[in-house]
């Protein structure tokens, strides 16, 4: 675990040098998820001109379930969404040889090793944007359904960012065998829209199928029902089972892929 | 005659190079379309039930089912696959045979792009076609022949606006690496200002009004107001005004960035 921690340190001081390098990428990634974040606080806001509730959520609910998504996304685009994005490239061009033989998780080291530390700003506003949204709930914190609320809202910013990780590295793996994802990249991102709505609006096969099979719902509004639900309970079993199970199911297909992975130097 | 051959060459290219990856293609158009139309459809749904009403802003639930379905289809007729190809042939060098060549090189990049735009004419003609045959009758009712081929070409005058606006971002390729934020910043405005997520009708009266002296309701809003039958008769000879007025601005500034990028560049290789 030490190990993990000192590498992943090293990892962050990488990070800054590069963020030191690319300044005025910085303030473009700063200005870029502020226009995503005013775009879908104003989408919800046009709604709201219309109706008073949405998927059973009133609007300050709403906000709550959308400020979870944007801290969620903001843990992505940090830890996460830049490794991501070259994973392909490294196994295509052979590259992932050097990763299998380092002493670590080559899984940890493929999706970790690239931090984005330009994001680390747009967490904090999506933080800010998130406390807000709960101090304007009728009665926020503890009062409102449970004593451990925040606790649990925490709890959820973490499963719903292991739903995110986990499902983008599911849609990256047939690399292994395909050689090029980027449709099917471009399937799940385009998709990700559905993690935007509040899983209440959807009904029957929809509705199961991204709570389960297809997890779009599992990445910000079952955590954003562990705080704001009176059933709780529920969801949070749910979100449970459902990560053990994406939890095997992502150790399958990756010693899978693995066994099909060849290269020159392999 | 030359010209004309010469620039369909281009188009023909473009469409080649698209459709020789054509699972990315149709998983695109499947990702793009259907998770916006889905998105769309659970909210609009959901918001009807629960006002309890058939009808909101002039809108019944059949229109805004038709909205959602063909509203992200006429949007990518008009943006593409947003980005047009300028900062990669500034990036990787290859712009040196576009100053080399006796060619102009925005036409060539717009021809290109134009490409994208047929393409997307064609998703968006199969969405319309299965609206028409196999929606219920009310929703198929609104699949008008004449109202969709107008739709189009005020989306193809969208493609145009589009392009100037992208290429200007992906010319600050002259002088930064990473532009690609500029064209998912553009993205987002798109989506909020469009008419592509929401119809403008359903803003505030002051939001919609502004939002109409803008540039980005050309690239869904005003094609799906023609689709459905222009209802608020938005369709006129004001916003072809404000339309040329853009076409006119977005051109100068576009000629401006490019000859005081084409200064600063300093391409090597290809």
């Amino acid at each position: 675990m030490l190990r993990y921690l000192r590498l992943y340190f090293y990892f962050v001081q990488f990070a800054f040098a590069r963020l030191v390098s690319f300044r005025l990428d910085f303030v473009t990634r700063v200005v870029m998820d502020t226009c995503f974040y005013a775009a879908n606080f104003g989408i919800f806001k046009v709604i709201f001109l219309h109706s008073d509730e949405l998927g059973g959520w009133n609007e300050a609910q709403v906000m709550v379930f959308m400020s979870v998504y944007f801290v969620v996304d903001a843990i992505n685009m940090i830890f996460i969404s830049s490794g991501m994005w070259n994973f392909p490239k490294i196994v295509n061009k052979g590259e992932l040889d050097y990763y299998l033989l380092r002493p670590v998780s080559t899984l940890f080291f493929l999706t970790f090793r690239e931090i984005n530390l330009a994001s680390v700003l747009n967490l904090m506003m999506a933080l800010g944007i998130l406390v807000w949204a709960v101090l304007r709930l009728p009665n926020h914190l503890g009062v409102y359904h449970h004593e451990s609320s925040v606790g649990f809202l925490v709890l959820g910013i973490l499963l719903g960012s292991f739903f995110l990780w986990a499902f983008q590295v599911l849609v990256t793996l047939p690399v292994f065998w395909t050689h090029s994802v980027e449709g099917l990249r471009g399937l799940f991102y385009n998709a990700l829209i559905l993690s935007e709505r509040p899983d209440g609006i959807f009904t029957g096969w929809t509705r199961k199928t991204l709570s389960t099979v297809l997890p779009y719902s599992l990445i910000a509004s079952f955590p954003a029902r562990l705080f704001l639900d009176r059933d709780w309970q529920g969801s949070l079993i749910h979100l449970l089972v459902m990560m053990v199970l994406f939890s095997v199911i992502l150790r399958i297909g990756w010693q899978k892929g693995l066994r099909a992975y060849s290269s020159a130097s392999s | 005659m030359i010209q004309i051959w010469w620039g369909f060459r281009v188009v023909l290219t473009e469409l080649a190079v698209v459709m020789s990856y054509r699972t990315d293609f149709w998983l695109n158009f499947l990702g793009r379309g259907g998770s916006m139309f889905l998105a769309s459809y659970f909210v609009w749904e959901a918001v009807y039930q629960s006002r309890g009403v058939t009808t909101i802003n002039g809108y019944s639930f059949s229109m805004m089912v038709f909205y959602s379905a063909l509203a992200p289809m006429i949007n990518r007729v008009s943006i593409g696959s947003e980005f047009v190809g300028i900062q990669l042939d500034i990036f990787s060098g290859s712009l040196n045979r576009y100053l080399v060549f006796p060619v102009p090189y925005g036409l060539v990049k717009y021809l290109g792009f134009l490409a994208q735009g047929i393409l997307a004419m064609g998703q968006c003609l199969m969405v319309w076609l299965v609206i028409k045959w196999l929606a219920g009758s009310e929703i198929a009712e609104l699949a008008h022949g004449d109202r969709f081929l107008w739709a189009l070409v005020a989306a193809f005058a969208g493609n145009i606006l589009y392009f100037f606006l992208a290429g200007i971002l992906e010319m600050v390729s002259f002088w930064h690496d990473q532009v690609w934020n500029l064209i998912v910043m553009l993205r987002f405005l798109i989506y909020f200002s469009s008419g592509l997520a929401i119809p403008l009708e359903f803003y505030p009266p002051w939001a919609a009004d502004l939002l109409l002296k803008s540039p980005f309701p050309f690239l869904a809003g005003i094609p799906m107001q023609i689709a459905l039958g222009d209802p608020k008769g938005w369709l006129s000879m004001e916003l072809i005004a404000v339309y040329l007025g853009w076409f006119i601005a977005l051109l100068a500034v576009f000629l401006l960035v490019w000859n005081c990028g084409k200064k600063q560049y300093s391409g090597v290789g290809q």
